[in-house]
């Protein structure tokens, strides 16, 4: 190697600016290779409760929002069963029928149910109107005509002894934002 | 000459170095592999998402299942393994779609998907938080993996780090009755394994 | 050290040198044997009905063949189709249950490619699903053959041999890899009358 001092400063220099480049650069090309992931879950899991109550419309998602029924039954097998009936007043029903949508129980406690496939019995035997309406998403507003409302319904399966019961309903395309729900209280 | 010896024996060490790490370097499965919760049967073991208790394992030769007053036999080169327990979600609605029957040396054995058309197993079912639920679970091993085995329970087979419940059985391996009958009810839970014992 | 810099120079020289030249005669090596073995392809035995084909990760011993248009189950598709059936048994040797048996039992097509086999399983007449770690099956294979060519009196079953990777060159996986073929296997086509 040269070792005159001109050159040994220049080597220098070369290397600490490298090091400076690289302190730079790796923590953006982490970035940018991470972006995607952050975005997909900033999307999938920050969440803004837009509170609601039942009875009263609510703007959300391009819709006017009701929640008419939000109920407790006393369901099969030692089980209880929360029947909540909504509808959607949207003025091109349309394009909301590709938005997925996502209906969630949950209690204080921070457990969370899906609706059931199917009704319990008990649903059919006292709100058999209710067993008429789609699930919340595509097929319940493809379904309608613009101008009048999308009906739907949910039906959860629970142990009788939760409590403080929220119901949340979530369009993909409106979120962080989401309606929710509080069971009245009886 | 000294210079050389260094050079050599740097080279050395670091193919030493390299041929140590490619060797002692986890395997792909042992990253990805599910976080376990064990336990024995009649013991309610918890996982994050889940919980899960054995409480009766059978041995059988033929598997008869009876379905609304119609019988099916089912025959095996091996034996039949039939496991009840419950099932209960801890905080989110969830499925259990993967159960394994993990043999003493290490073999596994997936639910037989021989019945599937005719009996509500553990797969199919969704388990609601706080409502716990009856499980059945048929396996078909060859004789010899009956022993010691352990059977092993996730919601999903798919996601690496998930949850896995694993239940060492008590089975001998030699009590192996001729006969189980599995019958379909219509009322909870679903079935009920015949002759009781 | 009189002259450090030139001494430096024609070391890498040198250096770049060796490591060029050694790629070079590796890729001529590689290409060379590639060339080898495409010209002279590996002689697959040829093995009797009833023999049983060691695999790898399967035993496989082929019995017999037919042709005909109701599978195993005695329930005629509702679309009429040619079928050829293989009758055979197998023993899944790895440690894990596995359901694609039928990449390593293959049918010598005429022109086109035969969609996937359909697995019936002996014991039930149904649809086969997974084959479990050393539990010999009797299963009869169905392959779909295409409308309008005439089933040959024989044809030709190949059985593919696969090995076990600790780790595959991509992920570090455990997994059982496609190699060579191991056997063919010529059998008479029984047909229905």
């Amino acid at each position: 190697m040269d070792s005159s001092p001109a050159k040994v400063t220049s080597t220098r220099r070369g290397y600490w600016l490298s090091m400076m480049a690289l302190v730079v650069a790796l923590p953006a090309a982490l970035a940018v290779q991470t972006w995607g992931s952050i975005k997909d879950w900033r999307s999938q899991h920050l969440r803004q409760p837009l509170s609601a109550s039942l009875g009263q419309p609510i703007d959300y998602a391009g819709a006017s929002w009701t929640v008419t029924r939000f109920t407790r039954l006393a369901g099969s097998a030692g089980s209880a069963v929360v029947l909540a009936e909504f509808e959607a007043l949207a003025a091109d029903p349309k394009a909301l029928g590709s938005v997925p949508c996502e209906v969630r129980l949950s209690d204080g406690s921070g457990r969370e149910w899906r609706p059931t496939l199917f009704a319990d019995p008990v649903v059919r035997k006292q709100y058999p109107e209710a067993e008429q309406r789609s699930q919340c998403g595509g097929m319940a507003f493809a379904a309608t005509e613009p101008g009048k409302p999308a009906r739907m319904a949910a039906s959860f399966s629970i142990p009788p002894a939760a409590s403080g019961l929220r119901l949340s309903i979530a369009l993909y395309s409106a979120l962080p934002s989401y309606l929710s729900v509080s069971e009245p209280r009886t | 000459m000294m210079r050389m010896v260094r050079s050599a024996l740097a080279l050395l060490l670091a193919a030493a170095v390299l041929y140590g790490m490619q060797h002692t370097r986890p395997l792909y499965s042992d990253i990805t592999s599910p976080i376990v919760a064990s336990g024995g049967m009649n013991k309610r073991v918890e996982a994050r998402a889940f919980a899960l208790s054995l409480d009766s394992a059978r041995v059988a030769r033929v598997l008869n299942v009876e379905t609304y007053g119609k019988s099916k036999t089912y025959t095996s080169s091996g034996v039949w393994v039939v496991v009840e327990g419950e099932a209960e979600a801890k905080f989110k609605t969830l499925g259990l779609t993967s159960g394994e029957w993990l043999s003493r040396s290490g073999i596994r054995y997936v639910l037989t998907d021989r019945l599937w058309a005719t009996i509500e197993m553990m797969p199919g079912d969704v388990y609601q938080p706080g409502l716990p639920r009856r499980v059945l679970l048929v396996f078909e091993v060859p004789e010899d993996a009956v022993a010691g085995g352990t059977v092993v329970v996730a919601p999903t087979k798919l996601l690496p780090l998930d949850d896995e419940i694993r239940i060492a059985t008590t089975i001998s391996g030699k009590d192996i009755e001729p006969a189980i009958i599995i019958r379909r009810n219509e009322e909870r839970p679903p079935w009920t394994v015949l002759p009781q014992r | 050290m009189t002259e450090p810099t030139r001494t430096t120079i024609r070391q890498r020289l040198y250096a770049f040198l060796i490591a060029g030249l050694g790629g070079l005669a590796a890729s001529a090596i590689s290409f060379s044997m590639t060339l080898y073995e495409a010209a002279h392809p590996p002689k697959v035995p040829v093995v009797q009905a009833g023999q049983q084909i060691d695999a790898g990760r399967w035993f496989v011993t082929l019995r017999t063949a037919r042709a005909g248009t109701v599978p195993p189950t005695g329930v005629p598709p509702s679309r009429p189709v040619q079928l050829v059936m293989v009758d055979m048994d197998v023993v899944n040797r790895s440690a894990t249950p596995n359901n694609v048996l039928h990449r390593a039992v293959t049918l010598g097509a005429p022109a086109q490619k035969l969609p996937t086999p359909t697995v019936y399983l002996e014991r039930d007449k149904y649809l086969a699903g997974y084959f479990n770690p050393n539990m010999p099956e009797r299963l009869t294979m169905a392959w779909e053959w295409p409308a309008g060519v005439p089933v040959p009196d024989k044809v030709t079953i190949t059985v593919t041999g696969q090995i076990y990777k600790l780790r595959d060159n991509v992920y570090g996986a455990s997994g059982w890899f496609e190699r060579d073929p191991v056997a063919t296997v010529d059998l008479p086509v029984e047909k229905a009358p």
